[in-house]
């Protein structure tokens, strides 16, 4: 099964969403859905996780033949409910390309504490909930990486044109 | 495998010095706000493959 190195984000936004699993779009591709014209290789998601979220997203991983990556010989392993339940950061490749399941950000928080700083947007038949715009820069302020604090400025021009 | 997630405390620091301020193209600022979500992340989506193309077009090039 080919893995593409880049992310069909909308294909794995409707993936996701279509099998019912609730999350919350960081990261750049956030950045793009709040109108940055930014690249970014893969899709960070915080998923929820009471109930059946956890099986429920695992099997929508199964079914996007997900694998921890790098991929390299001999060391092609799926993930399971028991990673997501650890609510680590899951690095993964899938047929839609790279999908990051992020159990908690760099600053410890998880899908709780972020959904009340989340809005939805809806395109048509895909909708999809994403950290708000001033959560955004705050976490891409906070990170201590280059390539964050390169997006801030084209984020904080997207803001000043919003408000 | 599965990463720990790594603190912020312990995230290496950036140095103001070393970020270069960032030009804002205002007017491609307009024109992508004028796309739709979906518009935002097919153009987000095809750009990265082209740019992961070139970089290993690049590598092989040396």
């Amino acid at each position: 099964m080919p893995r593409p190195a880049t992310a069909d984000l909308e294909g794995l936004l409707r993936a996701l969403t279509d099998a019912g699993v609730v999350f919350i779009v960081v990261g750049g591709a956030a950045a793009v859905i709040h109108g940055a014209p930014v690249t970014t290789q893969d899709l960070d998601i915080v998923p929820r996780l009471v109930g059946d979220d956890a099986p429920r997203l695992v099997a929508t991983l199964t079914e996007l033949d997900a694998r921890f990556r790098p991929v390299l010989a001999g060391r092609d392993i799926a993930p399971t409910v028991e990673h997501v339940i650890a609510r680590g950061q899951l690095n993964l490749i899938t047929r839609l390309g790279p999908l990051d399941v992020l159990g908690r950000l760099h600053d410890a928080r998880g899908f709780e504490e972020l959904d009340a700083h989340a809005i939805e947007i809806v395109d048509g038949d895909l909708r999809v909930r994403v950290i708000d715009l001033a959560t955004l820069i705050e976490i891409k302020r906070s990170t201590g990486r280059v390539r964050d604090q390169l997006v801030v400025p084209i984020l904080e021009a997207l803001r000043a044109r919003s408000s | 495998m599965q990463r720990d997630v790594q603190p912020a405390s312990s995230a290496p620091s950036v140095p103001a010095a070393e970020i270069p301020a960032a030009e804002v193209d205002e007017s491609l600022l307009d024109w992508y706000r004028q796309l739709t979500m979906c518009e935002r992340l097919r153009a987000a989506s095809k750009s990265a493959a082209t740019l992961e193309r070139l970089a290993r077009a690049a590598t092989r090039d040396r």
